[in-house]
């Protein structure tokens, strides 16, 4: 550990159930704040770019935001260039990895970190600070991790399922404190779309080539199922079938000897 | 006798070139073609080629490889700008990692091969540097990537950020003028006109393709000069897990045992030597012979391991259900008309428990002559 404390300030966004649309926090966020803590301790900055008067954030209180920093924008409004003037000297920047509201794009980290020419990883699990760096373990499918040394000042975007337990108290719902803070920003990026939400419910049509078939082949390929080419092995002894297929492993290379 | 008109249902007929049968009136007689015109009518054709002209501009489609192949999301990315490209637009492929499958076949017309930029290691500005020049170089109308939990969503999001251009993520629905992606968690869709950069979700596409791209593999020469990028994090490399240890959906090996084992310490052994998670079959799990959470199927659980051995498995259409994610099933089985061996990519057909022990010779003694040449 340096003999400078660390600043730290984690992002919260307000979260909506998927169905009811009622307001609770973002479980990404709200993991995110547990590693926040866990990582610097007191010194924490919890800001949220919306409205002050956001239900959801009592919620963060209650998981130990402590307080909360809001920079009042308009919602819809760009949170970009408000966050990267408020965040320019914080050095460790901890967000969720796509917000419940909106589209959820998972692009404000990046786009952050482009702004403010940091570092950036992404799908956080666990964070611990190490001589002037930020080690982290870095999810990977197939149960891998990956470790990576950032440099500070860096951001990192937690993975939703980071390890941590969120504990939930009145008492910090009580104690918290929420800070609104003006800003005159108004321009928006050009990274986003402009999205007109449907209607209707509906289910995503999956993009298919159009083919132009005659009516015998479309019964074909409706009736005649598409059989695998598979090797079958009958002749021989086992020990021949068991080389069969260690070359099969070894030719896909689904073995490393 | 009734006066009705009968029928004959065998009447004359004659094949045509496309497969189609055709009655031929007036012909007295029973119909006998020989049996190969009709397997010939059914073979299929070569797909006819989408490009008939020089490209004017270019969709980019940027997958990483897995084993030297795509996966099945890359494969939709690869199709999802072969379907909208336009008869004067080209496909390009890049490829990170190394390829060895042709790619004119998923519809891509120029490959672009990086073999070093493989996933095993953490260069993500290096990437972004080569594929930044990639896209400045060619000119993409528009950039196609699958939105993974992995590498390539990353790198998509940093390209977005990078270009500052129209994009859109997690897409769920495309068209050639839109995509829609899932508002405020999945309650409703919203569009957007087609941005240039789309980061897209797995199974928004058919990968099936009427006709196929020309596959011109692009050699050193043909790419722009690639800029130096420095790593900003240093990888501190992988952490693997013994795949026993890793639940079974997460799991990328898992060897299976269905009726026909009967020693459960023998499948355990295997599981061992190659590395493997244990999965078992409704009935194995009823008999009591593995625990309930073993269970892989329509009421266990799904698996999307790279490799499955089945081993005494006849594959019940709700056990396939359970492995329709799997990529290469190999299928241990006495009976070679069950239906796992039509799933199956490799068969072996005989007794479980004497192949079981000859791959168990067999695999361990090949690991033995890996690690031979690395001991002192």
């Amino acid at each position: 550990m340096t003999d400078r404390k660390i600043s730290a300030a984690v992002l919260v966004s307000a979260g909506r159930h998927p169905e009811s649309g009622i307001a609770r926090p973002c479980r990404g966020d709200a993991v995110a704040l547990c590693l926040a803590r866990q990582l610097v301790g007191d010194g924490l900055r919890v800001v949220h770019a919306g409205a002050a008067d956001e239900p959801a954030l009592q919620d963060y209180l209650a998981f130990g935001a402590g307080a909360i920093e809001v920079l009042s924008i308009p919602s819809g409004a760009d949170a970009l260039m408000p966050l990267t003037d408020l965040l320019a000297g914080v050095d460790l920047i901890i967000t969720g990895s796509r917000a419940e509201l909106g589209a959820g794009s998972g692009l404000l980290p990046y786009a952050l970190a482009q702004t403010l020419g940091r570092p950036i990883v992404s799908n956080v699990l666990t964070a611990e600070l190490n001589q002037g760096d930020v080690v982290v373990r870095q999810f990977l499918p197939k149960g891998r991790r990956r470790r990576i040394a950032a440099p500070l000042p860096a951001i990192l975007a937690v993975h939703p399922l980071a390890p941590f337990e969120l504990h939930y108290a009145y008492a910090r719902r009580l104690a918290g404190r929420i800070y609104a803070m003006p800003s005159d920003h108004q321009a928006s990026s050009g990274a986003s779309p402009r999205w007109s939400v449907d209607p209707v419910k509906r289910r995503p049509v999956r993009l298919k080539a159009v083919e132009k078939k005659s009516g015998h082949a479309r019964m074909l390929s409706a009736t005649v199922s598409e059989a695998k080419d598979g090797t079958v092995a009958i002749e021989g002894s086992c020990v021949d079938k068991a080389q069969v297929m260690l070359s099969f492993l070894r030719e896909h290379r689904l073995v490393n000897f | 006798m009734s006066e009705i008109k009968r029928i004959d249902p065998r009447r004359p007929f004659r094949i045509t070139p496309e497969g189609l049968r055709r009655i031929v009136l007036g012909e007295k007689g029973w119909a006998k073609q020989p049996a190969a015109s009709i397997q010939h009518a059914t073979k299929p054709k070569a797909k006819p080629l989408r490009l008939a002209k020089t490209p004017e501009r270019w969709f980019i489609a940027i997958v990483h490889s897995d084993r030297g192949r795509l996966d099945e999301h890359a494969r939709q990315t690869l199709a999802a700008a072969a379907i909208l490209a336009t008869p004067e637009t080209g496909v390009m492929a890049v490829v990170l990692g190394e390829l060895c499958e042709d790619l004119g076949a998923l519809g891509a017309d120029r490959v672009a091969v990086f073999p070093d930029l493989v996933n095993t290691i953490y260069q993500p500005e290096r990437k972004l540097a080569v594929v930044k020049a990639l896209i400045a170089h060619i000119g993409a109308a528009h950039v196609f990537l699958p939105d993974d939990l992995e590498a390539t969503g990353d790198l998509g999001r940093r390209l977005i950020a990078a270009h500052a251009d129209s994009a859109a993520t997690h897409v769920v629905e495309i068209s050639a003028d839109h995509v829609a992606v899932r508002w405020s968690g999945g309650a409703a869709l919203a569009s957007a006109p087609l941005p240039r950069f789309v980061l897209l979700e797995a199974g928004a596409v058919d990968v099936a393709l009427p006709f196929a791209g020309r596959g011109e593999l692009l050699s050193v020469q043909d790419l722009p000069e690639i800029p130096e990028a420095t790593a900003a994090c240093r990888d501190l490399g992988i952490e693997e897990q013994d795949s026993s240890a890793i639940p079974l959906e997460e799991a990328d090996f898992i060897v299976a045992a269905g009726n026909g084992v009967r020693n459960v310490e023998t499948i355990n052994a295997l599981a061992r030597t190659l590395g493997a998670a244990v999965g078992a079959s409704r009935v194995a799990v009823d008999d009591g012979r593995f625990p309930r959470e073993k269970q892989i199927g329509a009421t266990g659980k799904t698996v999307a391991a790279s490799a499955y051995v089945a081993v005494g498995i006849s594959g019940a259409v709700q056990h396939l259900q359970g492995i329709k994610d799997c990529r290469y099933v190999i299928a241990i089985n006495r009976d070679v008309g069950a239906p796992i061996v039509k799933r199956a990519d490799l068969t072996l057909v005989g007794d479980a428990e004497e192949l079981m022990q000859a791959l168990l010779t067999r695999i361990s003694q090949a690991r033995e002559q890996r690690e031979m040449p690395e001991a002192p």
